[in-house]
């Protein structure tokens, strides 16, 4: 057994120093559109009652499912309510596993997405094709989005351009810091937190990184970190105390009541 | 956030914890939002609710059955004394009895997990 052990061991080792050379091949450069092909819009039947909502034209932002804090199951929501979303490879990462009979090689995808005002998300998806990987991490993204807030970093002139207060995001060992800037700075910050900031709409900022940045996966997931506690720091615009609305489903029940699809009528089965 | 000429430059304004004041942001998937509806004295809803929200945090932390409890308290004065000035209103016009107790019931509009807020004051 241990002879056998050691074996498979050899073999798998032999198999690993051939295969480093693809590995290294597969590590694609950001900017590929994934997949050529762009099935046009197929009937969306949404399966959800958020989903239902959306499509009836009821819910006409995604603010008001922020407000309420909904989760987002299905990406065709997000696509309705932000036609303009585009989308960015960051990274395609082959990862590998030991088998029995040498690597069995994945690639994983990290997709972002934003609107350039305000919303951005994130996805990541791992898959034996590239492409597979890559439409399933936009959907990730999509389902992801969130809002920033962005803010002055003095006179409260024109469009807020900044992040409002200096804020802090974590993701494995890599801390990533967004510090006000004046206007006209630009984003200040490495390559890859600078699309994740760009996307966001966000003009001018100050970063600073701390870990092993390296790790892109960790870096965008810290900056995207960061971004969602922009809306999470309880500044003096927010002390009003909040009037509740009602949640949607709590506003359209009657509607959410009504079937979906017509009834199926089951024959009397004639008894015997 | 307001800019300098008074519009309003925020996306929304979220929501605050009832019992902590923390912001409920747009991903706290574990905050909820309760309702809980007003009772005549016969127990018959009057179809006044009053809202409370309370963050992930908190019940996660499992404070959330007590923070009800107090946030609900501290109101139940406050619904008492509107529904009375709104009966002595009522009774200019009829004659019915005064209303003095008001029990009240929760009508839960509880979504995302399953812990359902049966009180009844």
């Amino acid at each position: 057994m241990a002879e056998r052990g050691g074996e498979r061991g050899r073999f798998g080792r032999g198999f690993g120093r051939g295969d480093r050379g693809r590995g290294d091949r597969g590590r694609g450069r950001g900017g590929r559109r994934g997949g050529g092909r762009r099935e046009e819009e197929e009937k969306w039947v949404p399966v959800t009652k958020l989903g239902r909502l959306v499509k009836e034209g009821k819910i006409k932002s995604l603010e008001h499912i922020y407000l309420h804090s909904l989760p987002v199951k299905e990406h065709q929501i997000v696509e309705t309510l932000l036609p303009q979303l585009k989308d960015e490879v960051m990274k395609i990462m082959p990862v590998q596993k030991q088998t029995r009979a040498g690597q069995r090689t994945r690639f994983k995808a990290f997709v972002v997405v934003g609107d350039g005002n305000g919303h951005v998300g994130l996805g990541v998806k791992c898959s034996k094709e590239v492409a597979t990987a890559i439409r399933g991490s936009i959907i990730l993204a999509k389902l992801s989005v969130i809002p920033v807030r962005r803010g002055y970093w003095g006179n409260k002139i024109g469009k807020p351009h900044t992040v409002p207060c200096k804020v802090t995001g974590k993701c494995g060992s890599v801390t990533v810091r967004l510090v006000p800037a004046p206007r006209g700075a630009g984003i200040v910050a490495a390559r890859v937190p600078k699309k994740v900031l760009q996307f966001a709409g966000i003009e001018d900022v100050f970063t600073s990184s701390r870990g092993s940045t390296k790790t892109l996966g960790n870096f965008v997931k810290a900056t995207f970190d960061c971004l969602l506690k922009t809306y999470g720091f309880l500044t003096p615009d927010f002390w009003r105390e909040t009037r509740f609305t009602k949640s949607p489903f709590q506003e359209y029940t009657d509607l959410l009541a009504k079937p979906t699809t017509k009834a199926i009528i089951l024959e009397d089965l004639d008894k015997e | 956030m307001q800019n300098e000429e008074g519009q309003n430059m925020d996306l929304y304004i979220p929501r605050k914890c009832s019992a902590t004041n923390r912001l409920i942001t747009s991903k706290d998937h574990a905050s909820v939002q309760i309702n809980i509806g007003h009772v005549d004295e016969n127990g018959l809803y009057t179809g006044h609710f009053t809202t409370f929200a309370l963050c992930g945090f908190v019940r996660a932390q499992g404070d959330a059955d007590s923070a009800l409890d107090r946030l609900w308290q501290k109101k139940k004065v406050e619904v008492r004394q509107q529904s009375n000035y709104m009966q002595t209103r009522a009774d200019d016009r009829s004659s019915s009895a005064v209303h003095t107790s008001l029990p009240c019931g929760i009508r839960g509009n509880v979504k995302g997990s399953c812990d359902r807020a049966w009180y009844s004051t």
